[in-house]
């Protein structure tokens, strides 16, 4: 399936990366986030998936036009971005080529940022993080920072098939999900996601302006977070509310 | 040339996805393309929740620049909530780096459809985090004893 997207490198990628994923879902989470890393770390773009599962949109900025869905790189960190809403019918073989990608790069580790629903998110100052990982290397490396461990659980969307992909292919992968609106873009879980990370990668993205700049990110990103809670009811995001029935 | 009788299951099968269409149909038409603002009358529409336990029903809207204080909260009819707020500030395209366009907002505006039967009369609203939060009791239909 990952044959009908396409990673077309326009720079070099640093060799064995760190990739780090920021995909719509969960109140934007992995998308601020991301995209806040990208302009306080200066990232440079390498590369841009190119698929005709995606739709016919490039994004403008100052007046050029550029692919929706970009990595971009600094030192040994690529982080990836979406500027769109991904399809759900896209979200299988997006995932798998990343994995690919990653695989082919090999990528010493690979982070998914995300969010995780909270019904009661308005209650909560200070949202926590929870982790997954996809096998014991990078367990380890959640409980060596002290991230809490989402024991059972369904997850649902890319960061989810990003992680099941990473597991099949033994790559040391981690979920950093998020306390986070479902439908309401969350700065503030993306601050909480970019404060783990920074202890995981030892990097120090300062998070104060993304929480100073808040209220901005929410009026400017709600068509987008609009048009990605359309694509989780099709994923039946919903499903995360849920605990699994069996232990197997 | 002998047409194959259709069987039980092949009837089951078109039916269902019959179904499917109609679903995927009703799916499509809850969300129509259109922008989220109005310059004609200086509104934004803010993005809304609506989420049904078993005594009520709990609607929540975020409402980024506005002031608590002005926000109304209104029963247009039995099954309309409509959500009113006064920007703090006027907020314009430029601000988003868009120059192809021009206008300015100083309102939220929106109309939340209740999808049961909810007692208006004893609505209660709060607002935190610049997240409205509007609880209405649902309406019991009946008991059993």
């Amino acid at each position: 399936m990952a044959s009908i997207i396409k990673i077309t490198e326009k720079k070099a990628v640093p060799k064995e990366p760190v990739i780090i994923t920021g995909l719509p879902d969960v109140g934007l989470v992995g998308v601020i986030a991301a995209s806040e890393m990208v302009s306080y770390l200066k990232m440079e773009e390498i590369a841009k998936v190119e698929s005709g599962l995606l739709p016919p949109i490039v994004v403008l900025h100052e007046g050029l036009p550029y692919a929706p869905v970009r990595f971009f790189s600094h030192d040994n960190l690529v982080t990836l971005v979406s500027e769109i809403a991904l399809p759900s019918l896209a979200v299988i073989p997006i995932s798998d080529a990343i994995v690919n990608w990653a695989y082919a790069k090999k990528a010493k580790l690979v982070i998914s940022i995300g969010g995780i629903a909270e019904p009661n998110r308005q209650d909560i100052e200070k949202p926590k993080v929870f982790g997954a990982a996809s096998n014991k290397t990078s367990l380890q490396i959640l409980e060596d920072h002290g991230i809490k461990i989402l024991g059972e659980g369904y997850l649902v969307g890319a960061y989810a098939l990003i992680l099941r992909n990473c597991a099949e292919k033994n790559i040391p992968s981690i979920s950093l999900l998020a306390q986070s609106f479902y439908n309401y873009p969350d700065p503030e879980a993306a601050a909480a996601a970019l404060t783990e990370l920074n202890k995981i990668l030892g990097t120090n993205i300062d998070t104060s302006e993304l929480l100073k700049k808040g209220e901005n990110i929410r009026l400017k990103a709600r068509d987008i977070m609009k048009r990605t809670q359309i694509e989780m009811e099709r994923m039946r995001k919903s499903q995360e509310y849920g605990a699994p029935p069996l232990y197997v | 040339m002998k047409m194959r009788r259709r069987s039980i299951l092949d009837i089951i099968g078109e039916y269902m996805e019959e179904l499917e269409r109609v679903a995927d149909q009703m799916f499509e038409a809850r969300f129509i393309e259109q922008p989220s603002w109005d310059t004609a009358s200086a509104t934004l529409e803010p993005l809304t929740n609506v989420f049904i336990s078993a005594k009520e029903v709990i609607i929540t809207a975020d409402l980024p620049c506005v002031d608590v204080k002005a926000i109304t909260v209104k029963a247009l009819k039995r099954d309309i909530i409509e959500i009113k707020a006064k920007t703090q500030r006027t907020i314009s395209f430029d601000e988003f780096g868009i120059i192809h366009r021009k206008g300015k907002f100083s309102n939220f505006y929106v109309q939340v459809a209740v999808p049961v039967p909810v007692n208006t009369t004893k609505m209660k609203t709060l607002c935190k985090h610049g997240i409205l939060e509007v609880r209405i009791p649902r309406k019991l239909g009946y008991s059993v004893q």
